[in-house]
């Protein structure tokens, strides 16, 4: 009856694995998510909003030390997506493996091997499951992952892989660092931007069944952003000028909008944006020289806030109504998000992914090896530390900064003893 | 029950016609395999609503309309729109996985229990006693068709048979194995034990092979093109209760040899 590649994978051996009575058989783990004290870092940039800031979150104020460290041999540098942090464990993605780490002190939970896993893992509720799905870009789509791991057998994972959403997944297989755009999820539907195709998907976190699909109506298609989520309507970016508001439900398009240049009377002029972050004041939009906040009602300007930089990657954190936005080229500003106003600037003149836990504001860059802290309420430089080339942006838990590096993940929190911690393997 | 079947001479009817002939004399045969196929596309609408994953049946049109499917898995069924993924299966939670087992197996009954009817009914099984019915054949031909479904899924989930090199030699041998066992839904319904079923049906079909490799052929492609037309159910329904009976009652030509051996 079935007879199709992905029917077929894991037939036998998934039955096998269902019943659990097969020998040297590893078991699925499953997740605490009544850890005490655990705040979640559940996807790139926190929330799907992507506001890249945790409120409830604290992370090291002083020069801190490591916490723990691990070597993993599948991480290769540079630009590796960030992990995700959810109950009592660290997941992170690497060139053809995902790997489940013990929040405590690192342990490795489980790796699994596999294929075209090409960003961040994002957690997304499943009801049909008793763990979340892990939902990582793939090739043309996404993958519906287990947090628990499923079981492995012989190096083969059963059961890891749920499903991949839309349609059958291409016999491609692509070794390579996992980069953005991470997909989001909300409310059991995971939102995937999917550079391949130049389109925006919606899919079910329990089945990867198709819920809507969105491509532009205006000018070329060009390359989705990371989308943001926020009170049933999901915001899209696309390079280099479109934004869009879409129905999360049902896929209506509310608006659709070219964001004019900055300067109209340049012909070669585009906006260049990136990700959006979605505010209860409205919409942040950050694009090559500026900063927008348009209205979510029909996509007009609230205001714009020009920096003049240069950005080409990177999105800004809102947090407690301010909007910390590097312009790739100078500084760091803050920025007022009722009224667009200039709070502060600080210098940082690269692009990034700025995320704030507390009162502080942590800032890595891919190509460097600085991991830099700033108080938000001044901008004043609080610490910065030397981590290794290539680190992810950060994220931030209960008193603890995790990041993914060239070798390895590693976990910072505010020196006490002055231990540099636990060596990895 | 054994049996010593003499090779097949020149007068061997063709599976196909003969059997497209006795449906048309007997047209009662196509309704058990319409109400599967209508079970079938009931269970589409539920898997395409309830939350877990399933496999959509990729019909003509799917990949720019360059991949050619034969669907032709070893005994009569038909080609539902979407297949149940078992490795999705791990991390159910226990209601879902109740009916995820149930959504399999369903199927696989439905087919057993339209194969051990019709066929019983082509043979002309002689059954001993009243209470000797094709109900008693749904046991051993369903245990043939999750036997046939595993095999074929766990020959899928081995990833050096999805290379173009190995995959080409391991369909060669797929189709060898899938001719030589073409007559075995007859013989487990006609009462032979699987082991023997294996056996005589591998005698049976020998010379008989490009004949039935046609056979398989015809069956698989009328199956696949049935199941691609565009419309809700059509497609799942035509392609059960069409090409279903026909490959039933082709099984039954293929044991007339065996049913003249027997009876001199």
């Amino acid at each position: 009856m079935p007879s199709r590649r992905r029917v077929l994978a894991g037939g036998g051996l998934g039955l096998a694995g269902v019943v659990g009575s097969v020998r040297f058989v590893e078991r699925p783990i499953p997740l605490d998510h009544e850890v005490e004290s655990a705040i979640d870092w559940p996807m790139p940039r926190y929330d799907p909003a992507g506001t890249g800031a945790n409120p409830d979150a604290t992370g090291p104020r002083e020069d801190p030390t490591i916490r723990w460290e691990r070597d993993l041999r599948d991480l290769q540098g540079p630009m590796p997506a960030p992990p995700t942090l959810y109950g009592d464990a660290v997941f992170v993605v690497g060139r053809s493996s995902l790997y489940a780490l013990e929040r405590e002190d690192g342990r490795i939970r489980f790796e699994r091997t596999g294929y075209s896993y090409l960003s961040s893992p994002t957690v997304a509720s499943a009801d049909a499951y008793r763990s979340p799905t892990l939902a990582v870009r793939g090739n043309e789509g996404v993958l519906g992952l287990s947090a628990s791991g499923g079981y492995a057998l012989a190096g083969r994972g059963i059961g890891l892989e749920r499903w991949y959403g839309p349609g059958e997944e291409p016999p491609t297989r692509t070794f390579a660092n996992p980069v953005p755009p991470s997909p989001v999820a909300a409310d059991g539907t995971v939102y995937a931007a999917l550079p391949d195709l130049d389109r925006l998907v919606a899919v079910d976190a329990s089945s990867g069944r198709l819920e809507w699909s969105y491509e532009p109506d205006l000018v070329w298609p060009g390359e989705p952003n990371r989308p943001a989520v926020r009170d049933g309507t999901v915001y899209a970016t696309f390079r280099p000028d479109v934004v869009a508001a879409i129905d999360a439900g049902t896929g209506d398009v509310h608006w659709e909008i070219e964001l004019e240049p900055a300067e109209p009377e340049d012909e070669h002029d585009y906006r260049e944006l990136v990700a959006p972050t979605a505010t209860e004041a409205g919409l942040v939009v950050p694009s090559r020289r500026a900063v927008s906040l348009l209205d979510p009602a029909d996509g007009s300007r609230i205001w714009e806030y020009e920096h003049g930089g240069r950005v080409t990657d990177g999105s800004v954190a809102v947090a407690d109504g301010t909007v910390f936005a590097p312009d790739g080229r100078d500084d760091l500003h803050a920025i007022d998000l009722e009224t667009g106003q200039e709070v502060w600037t600080t210098e940082y003149g690269l692009d990034a992914h700025p995320v704030v836990a507390g009162d502080v504001i942590y800032l890595t860059y891919s190509w460097l090896d600085d991991l830099i802290a700033v108080d938000v309420e001044n901008g004043e430089r609080l610490w910065e530390r030397e981590i290794g080339a290539g680190p992810s942006q950060p994220i931030v838990g209960d008193g603890v900064l995790y990041f993914a590096g060239h070798e390895g993940v590693t976990a910072l929190e505010d020196g006490g003893d002055g231990g540099d911690g636990e060596g990895g393997e | 029950m054994a049996g010593n079947p003499s090779p097949p001479d020149s007068g061997d009817p063709n599976p196909l016609t003969a059997a497209i002939g006795r449906l048309r004399r007997d047209p009662s045969l196509l309704v058990p395999y319409l109400a599967v196929g209508f079970l079938f596309a009931v269970l589409d609408w539920v898997r395409r609503r309830d939350p877990l994953p399933a496999l959509e049946f990729e019909s003509l049109g799917a990949n720019n309309g360059i991949s050619v499917t034969v669907e032709f898995v070893g005994y009569p069924t038909g080609v539902p729109q979407t297949s149940v993924l078992l490795e999705s299966f791990v991390g159910l939670r226990l209601g879902y996985l109740a009916w995820g087992i149930v959504s399999y197996v369903l199927p696989l009954l439905a087919v057993a229990g339209a194969g051990a009817y019709v066929l019983d009914r082509a043979i002309g099984v002689d059954r001993r006693s009243e209470t000797d019915s094709w109900v008693g054949s749904i046991t051993p031909l369903f245990g043939f068709v999750l036997a046939m479904d595993l095999l074929q899924r766990l020959l899928g989930s081995i990833e050096l048979l999805q290379s173009l090199l190995f995959g080409l030699l391991a369909l060669v041998i797929y189709f060898f194995v899938l001719i030589r066992l073409f007559a075995v839904p007859g013989l487990l319904v006609a009462g032979y034990a699987p082991g023997e079923a294996l056996r005589v049906s591998n005698r049976l079909t020998h010379g008989r092979g490009w004949r039935l490799f046609g056979v398989v052929l015809v069956l698989g492609l009328a199956a696949w093109l049935l199941a691609s037309v565009p419309a809700p159910v059509v497609g799942t329904v035509l392609s059960t209760a069409l090409v279903a009976p026909v490959h039933a009652v082709a099984i039954a030509v293929v044991l007339r040899p065996l049913e003249q051996h027997r009876g001199r």
